[in-house]
């Protein structure tokens, strides 16, 4: 239970930094959405033998995070989420990319090595630059920004609901595994031939919640038309974020910065 | 199942983006000519969010005492109907990647396809769909349910394995990746398979209405003949998890020499030493490494790419200390 507890919190958690005010909150949520996916296309396009050039890119995730104020602890529990495959991956080039690229203090370094750095640094660059974005805009910007964008209204309402009943009805699912477990003697998890019977329930539940939820919304005027929001000007602000962000991501891509660095001594 | 962004190349993780999100338009366009939208959105809705709880969800495998848990494409299209069900899916797989890190967000592309268009956009209308059409029956809902979690999950997985190999991150051999990838997700699929058809099983006793779009609807594979569909998605399956594999094996990684052939080619000039060196290794292959450790001179940016590297992360160090400490002064004498 203690997993889906944690699943739950992990949620609200993110939701509580997004309602920060720090200069990085204030920020139009374009403007961050963009810096982003920026940042995410520079860091993926590198090759799997690039370490050091990938290093200036943690520049961005101190600052923001520090900014923001968002402890680091929160981008670990997410990175190790990502790992494994990662991990995966990247332990297999060890495996098949034996070529020596140098020897460091009599330690042979490999390629598939070198690699295995890399895909972790990319993961880690990856994940925390998401969870910035997330961690600082709260999804309801997001989803506006995105009907601004001309994403279909259907998508964008349902990516809203969506996340807003994944809280409901883990709460639902909690309830349900809670009460199996005072009966169960002992058993923590429902058996495999007990488990249609399990989330087929949960499934029944939700589809009668979703028919209150429509009528609920029906009595308050719903209807799915594409609804236009008055569009929030860019401050100077955000021009100074969108260039930094955007020239740092295309200057730390092709500039190597540690060995630039690294050759003035 | 969820590819991170680390191991997807620009070029497939943007091509996978662009094929998604086509399926994704299709999609809304089909629900929009359908013009139900208003009324199932609050359903997609409720059950994505039941998806994402049901996963929570875990069983006990007889005999082997690990868990697991639901998958969500097919039985997504069971409740939704197959376009429904994409877009569902589409916004899980958002979700998850956004806010649980649980797959790339320049991998959504390529996990919207995999997780959402295979099963719902291919296997729920050409398979699960006209198979219940024929007649509905609670065993043939089990039998179809079965096999079509375990097909969409071969084929899904076997994408996983294309895009990661074209990504050319992965020095894995085809034949050894397809290898370890789909008898993995045989077994997952399997049981995967058994829960949704339980679930279904289950719903369908109880509430049989709820299958009645399944039911409804134009389907595409009325005029084909089932059995030689059935056949024809069995051999593919047999093609993908086996038959490629073996003959990818007399050719080891073919997929990765060409892709290596392409990129390698443009650098071949000046890295003379290198390119012999691994000439005399790899034979044939252009394969020529971006070692940034290793470019242009050797040993000597090597050293400055080391002193380099503990400078930046230093100067990350100072930087994130600075802050913090600007931080707990401002909120001292606030």
């Amino acid at each position: 239970m203690a997993d889906v507890r944690s699943k739950l919190d992990n949620l609200y958690t993110l939701e509580q930094f997004s309602a920060g005010s720090s200069a990085v909150h204030r920020l139009h949520p374009l403007v961050k959405i963009l810096v982003t996916v920026a940042y995410l296309i520079c860091i993926v396009s590198f090759d799997r033998y690039t370490v050091t050039a990938l290093l200036p890119y943690l520049l961005y995730v101190v600052i923001m995070l520090g900014i923001a104020d968002i402890p680091y602890n929160v981008v670990f529990k997410r990175v190790l989420i990502a790992l494994p495959f990662c991990l995966f991956i990247g332990i297999s080039n060890m495996f098949f990319d034996r070529q020596v690229v140098f020897e460091l203090f009599g330690m042979t370094v490999t390629a598939g090595m070198v690699s295995l750095i890399s895909i972790l640094l990319k993961t880690i660059l990856c994940v925390s630059v998401v969870l910035i974005l997330i961690a600082v805009t709260p999804i309801a910007s997001i989803s506006k920004q995105l009907r601004q964008l001309r994403v279909p209204e259907i998508f964008v309402s349902l990516l809203e609901m969506t996340y807003r009943y994944i809280g409901v009805l883990l709460e639902d699912a909690i309830a349900m595994i809670t009460a199996y477990r005072l009966r169960s003697n002992g058993r923590k998890w429902p058996k495999l031939s007990e488990i249609g019977f399990f989330i087929g329930q949960l499934l029944l539940r939700s589809m009668d919640r979703a028919e209150r939820v429509y009528n609920a919304m029906k009595c308050r005027c719903y209807s799915l038309q594409d609804r236009v929001s008055k569009q929030i000007p860019l401050k100077l602000s955000d021009w100074v974020f969108f260039g930094i962000g955007l020239a740092s991501a295309i200057v730390f891509r092709f500039v190597n910065v540690p060995v630039l660095l690294g050759g003035l001594f | 199942m969820h590819m991170a962004d680390a191991l997807l190349s620009t070029s497939v993780g943007g091509a996978m983006c662009l094929a998604s999100a086509g399926a994704i338009g299709y999609s809304v366009l089909q629900l929009k000519k359908e013009d139900v939208s208003e009324k199932k959105l609050p359903l997609m809705a409720v059950v994505g969010a039941f998806v994402f709880a049901a996963q929570m969800i875990n069983f006990t495998i007889p005999g082997t005492g690990s868990s697991g848990h639901i998958g969500g494409g097919i039985l997504l299209a069971g409740i939704l109907g197959g376009p429904a069900a994409l877009l569902t899916m589409a916004v899980i797989l958002i979700v998850q990647s956004l806010f649980f890190a649980d797959g790339g967000v320049l991998a959504l592309g390529a996990n919207i396809f995999n997780m959402g268009v295979i099963p719902c956009l291919v296997i729920y209308p050409l398979l699960f769909k006209p198979f219940l059409q024929k007649a509905m029956t609670s065993t043939r809902l089990t039998i179809i349910s079965i096999i079509s979690v375990v097909i969409g999950l071969q084929i899904g997985a076997f994408g996983v394995v294309l895009q990661t190999l074209a990504s050319g991150i992965t020095e894995l051999p085809f034949a050894t990746f397809a290898l370890l990838m789909q008898p993995i997700h045989l077994a997952i699929g399997l049981m995967e398979g058994i829960v949704t058809a339980s679930v279904f099983a289950f719903v369908y006793s109880v509430r049989p209405e709820i299958f009645a779009n399944v039911l409804n609807g134009s389907s595409l594979g009325m005029n084909i003949s089932l059995k030689k569909l059935v056949v024809a998605f069995a051999i593919l399956t047999l093609v993908v998890g086996g038959g490629l594999s073996l003959m990818a094996s007399e050719y080891p990684d073919g997929l990765e020499w060409s892709i290596e052939h392409i990129i390698g080619d443009t650098e071949l000039e000046g890295n003379g030493t290198l390119h012999a060196l691994s000439e005399s290794i790899q034979g044939v292959t252009a394969f020529l490494p971006d070692y940034d450790f290793a470019d242009g001179d050797g040993k000597g940016t090597s050293v400055a790419g080391i002193i380099g590297s503990i400078l930046t992360f230093a100067l990350a160090g100072a930087i994130g200390l600075l802050i913090s400490l600007c931080k707990k002064k401002e909120k001292v004498t606030a």
